[in-house]
């Protein structure tokens, strides 16, 4: 009964990975990259210079709000995400009703000294892996659903997978090398302990930041279709007044960002200007997510005209804020640079947990053959190696298409996704063993070559970033060098000669 | 994983303990539409029961049916026989739609 409990959970374990393990793979990785999301996006506007020392929020939000004034009138409000001691430039993002993205939204990076967009390359920048991340690049709401959908199945794949495994501690000090199957079985197991409880944490928190949309239910039965009374019931303070008409210019919000800043004690993040330009205006600032794991802490609202306080919230009801305690684990903002570390470390522990795990069903099955067998195999090249290409070109892209290109955004993605494409299909052409060499070894090759690449096009080189105490370009840099060494050895582990094949010469020495 | 005797040792052990197809397919839509129907249940019932304010028994009962759904989806593979799984599963369902419509919507 125990024997055959255990055997179910395998079989489960097995399939359920394999049925969605490439887009978990991608999910994994792209999730994993989005932990250093405000330094890609720097990274990704080299236009912006370093500055040393702390930032001055305030004049940001007030330079920021002076260009907006002309360049945003019109918008029912400005979402301004502030720049901090992570982000360089102050995000703005607004509806107008002529232009904008799919959805009418235009989204603008602004120098946080000058408030203006000027010169600074048009990207999506680290959003880009963000927003991949959780909606795959697939219209609302279908990316979401069925990325939470592939969080519950990568769910349920853990506590199979933990059932499954009966020797935890034994074979967290094994690792079996240049041994095939047991090898890659062995790496699978090792990653996938080494950091359990985060694989655990950050898929159920992954699956709890979608809930509203996925779980819709228990809002249902108590509020029914009031969506408008539970928003307000869930985040009290963020209601925004009906607009009078009647024009008003916009108070002094530099002033007015200080004083939030001296009300929440520390830095500030995202600023909601409601109705700018109307005398019913408001401005909400949100206390940032670095002092404490809840996500979306604490809040205040001014007069938008008047600059008066009109409201301050603390979250401390228990179970919200339980919910974005959970939140806040999954973002992870909170807490020193060393959190963001561990997290990227975890994060590419459980890329490899997957992308094992994939080339594991493979090689357990690799006697029988077969066209699922054959699939399986090819699209495991495709993704495993074609996505960190698709990656790289992206990076690639941004530092080689023209400053000035219009759709410049969009472009890079194009070149993103077309890349995948090409990889997938090289995947499927080529024959397995030359696959894996020459995806692994473009991997190597697209990420070592990026910081060079990126010293040529921008001037900001590894040893002029040491210099200047640029940690972010010289860690971006040294990250990229990082990957691609990882990748130049797993390649020259493929070229060399196949296990079995040596062991009759050591067989003849014995 | 498992040692040498469980699956690692290779694939017949495996193929005798696979259930047959129409198990399968029966248990499979047990851990999909059966879970999420639990989870819904559950979620229902207990927005309208927990003794919480109303946003913070919305917000208990959506992060315990979130909880739920891999506990059903385990069930559906683990339980001995179909018939157990869904025997279990849907009085659960009833139970949880029964409890939440009894209750009727809020004041």
């Amino acid at each position: 009964m125990k024997e055959g409990f255990r055997q179910s959970m395998a079989w489960l374990h097995n399939w359920s990975g394999l049925l969605i393990g490439w887009l978990l793979f991608a999910i994994a990785l792209t999730g994993t990259a989005a932990v250093f999301r405000p330094e890609t996006s720097n990274w990704m506007r080299p236009e912006i210079a370093h500055h040393a020392g702390p930032v001055d929020q305030a004049q940001a939000l007030g330079a920021a709000v002076s260009y907006l004034s002309s360049a945003g009138k019109g918008a029912p409000a400005w979402y301004l995400t502030a720049p901090d001691d992570r982000a360089a430039f102050t995000q703005a993002i607004f509806s107008l009703p002529r232009g904008g993205d799919a959805n009418g939204y235009r989204t603008l990076a602004l120098d946080p000294r000058t408030g203006r967009p000027d010169g600074i390359r048009d990207t999506l920048g680290g959003e880009f892996f963000y927003r991949f991340h959780f909606e795959l690049k697939i219209p609302y709401p279908w990316g979401r659903i069925l990325a939470s959908a592939a969080a519950m199945v990568m769910l349920v794949a853990l506590i199979s997978g933990i059932i499954t495994h009966r020797r935890i501690f034994a074979d967290f000090f094994t690792l079996r090398p240049r041994k095939g199957q047991r090898s890659w079985l062995d790496v699978h197991n090792a990653l996938g302990v080494l950091a359990l409880p985060f694989h655990l944490m950050i898929t159920f928190t992954g699956i709890m930041t979608l809930i509203t949309l996925t779980m819709p239910w228990a809002i249902v039965a108590n509020y029914g279709s009031d969506m408008a009374r539970f928003y307000e019931d869930m985040a009290p303070g963020f209601s925004a007044r009906p607009a009078l008409g009647k024009a008003a210019p916009l108070g002094d919000v530099a002033a007015m960002v200080r004083d939030a800043r001296r009300r929440m004690d520390g830095q500030i993040s995202l600023v909601i200007i409601n109705n700018p330009g109307d005398a019913a205006a408001t401005v909400t600032i949100s206390k940032h997510d670095d002092g404490q794991i809840a996500y979306a802490a604490g809040r205040v609202t001014y007069d938008g005209v008047s600059g008066r306080l009109l409201s301050a919230y603390a979250e401390d009801r228990p179970m919200r804020k339980l919910y974005d305690t959970f939140y806040g684990l999954h973002v992870g903002r909170f807490g020193a640079p060393v959190t963001r570390w561990l997290y990227f470390i975890c994060g590419l522990a459980l890329t490899a947990t997957i992308g094992s795990g994939l080339v594991l069903w493979t090689v357990k099955r690799s006697r029988n053959g077969g066209l699922g067998y054959h699939l399986v195999e090819k699209l495991n090249i495709g993704v495993v190696t074609g996505l960190p290409v698709a990656a790289a070109a992206f990076l690639w892209a941004n530092r080689l298409l023209p400053v000035t290109m219009a759709q410049r955004p969009e472009g890079e993605v194009r070149v993103f996704f077309t890349s995948w494409v090409l990889m997938i299909l090289a995947g499927f052409i080529l024959p397995r063993r030359i696959g894996w060499i020459a995806g692994l070894m473009l991997c190597a090759a697209a990420w070592l070559l990026l910081p060079p690449l990126s010293a040529w096009t921008t001037g900001r080189g590894m040893i002029t970033s040491l210099l200047a105490g640029d940690w972010q370009f010289f860690g971006f840099d040294t990250v990229s060098l990082a990957i691609g060494l990882m990748f130049a050895i797993a390649c020259r582990h493929m070229v060399r000669p196949a296990p079995a094949a040596r062991v009759p010469r050591r067989m003849q020495a014995a | 994983m498992a040692g040498s005797t469980g699956e690692g040792g290779g694939e017949s052990p495996l193929l005798r303990m696979a259930p047959a197809w129409t198990g399968i397919a029966m248990r499979t839509l047990a851990a999909t539409i059966g879970a999420y129907a639990l989870a819904s249940a559950l979620a229902m019932a207990l927005a309208r029961t927990l003794p919480l304010s109303r946003a913070e028994a919305t917000c208990l009962a959506a992060m315990v049916a979130v909880l739920a759904m891999p506990a059903a989806v385990i069930w559906a593979f683990a339980a001995r026989t179909v018939t157990r799984t869904w025997g279990v599963m849907l009085p659960i369902i009833a139970l949880g739609f029964l409890a939440a419509w009894l209750m009727g919507s809020p004041a």
